[in-house]
């Protein structure tokens, strides 16, 4: 990968980052809403799918890799969805 | 007599090694995950109590470091014809590196007191023992990384910036569920 792709890549994963720094600093002694945590998690799951393609050179490359390596994320993000909304529910 | 591999059978070796590695580092950490998600559905009053002990501010702050830290190690492995280059980045992937370390500790000492609080123990012995353990990954692999500046070799760089980006995949996945949720 060249380095004017990657810079590309590395604006969009630092922009999410502090995208999701800035919402996670609105709620200091409360508990965040549903709406604000799944934002959060969609943005964690985007930055570890630019992470494993470009960071990792993986795009075009290791397609089966880089689809196993995405799921690990993928996976942990939606349990910890589940988690709140259960939370919420019960 | 020993069987010195040819190049392209010590590269599939060092590559079977590497995903060895990142698997078993990914099978890890998501244990110790899933045992956090597990207690804090058992505990979840002290769990929440605990969570207002902790300063999702900086550690919101220690991810922008690690992704700029990551982009870095990437630019490293970028710049395999391009010794001064390659140096540079690694320098600076192990600066930032150190930084989320040191940043990472300011944190463990204003969250230290409240640790000792009887019913907030559960949370946070899990809290230092993962955010600890991924802590050790962070310091160990930008010592590493340090050395690899030193001593410029291709296949250790793949490793090690491969490894990195592992750690910080870890970190992403942390923040949101231990901070947050």
């Amino acid at each position: 990968m060249n380095d004017s792709k990657l810079f590309g890549s590395a604006n969009w994963v630092l922009m999410l980052g502090i995208v999701g720094a800035l919402i996670a600093a609105q709620w200091k002694q409360e508990a965040i809403p549903m709406i604000a945590f799944t934002v959060i998690l969609v943005m964690t799951v985007a930055k570890a799918r630019l992470i494993v393609l470009d960071f990792m050179s993986l795009r075009g490359t290791r397609p089966l890799l880089a689809r196993a390596l995405m799921i690990w994320p993928m996976f942990f993000a939606a349990l910890s969805l589940g988690k709140v909304v259960l939370a919420a529910v019960l | 007599m020993a069987v010195i591999p040819a190049p392209d059978e010590a590269d599939e070796g060092s590559d079977l090694l590497l995903w060895v590695l990142v698997w078993g580092e990914l099978a890890a950490f998501g244990i110790l995950l899933i045992g956090y998600l597990i207690m804090s559905m058992l505990h979840p009053e002290s769990f929440a109590l605990a969570k207002l002990h902790l300063t999702p501010r900086l550690a919101g702050f220690n991810t922008v470091v690690l992704l700029a830290s990551s982009w870095q190690a990437a630019l490293a492995a970028n710049s395999q014809d391009k010794p001064g280059r390659q140096r540079l980045f690694l320098l600076l992937a192990a600066a930032l590196g150190f930084l989320f370390v040191a940043l990472k500790f300011v944190e463990y000492s204003s969250e230290w007191t409240a640790a000792g609080s009887e019913n907030l123990q559960t949370f946070f012995e899990l809290y230092f023992l993962i955010t600890g353990f991924h802590l050790a990954h962070v310091a160990f692999v930008a010592a590493l990384f340090v050395l690899a500046a030193i001593r410029l070799e291709r296949s250790t760089i793949v490793i090690l910036t491969t490894v990195w980006h592992v750690i910080d995949i870890v970190w992403l996945v942390m923040f949101p569920l231990i901070y947050l949720s």
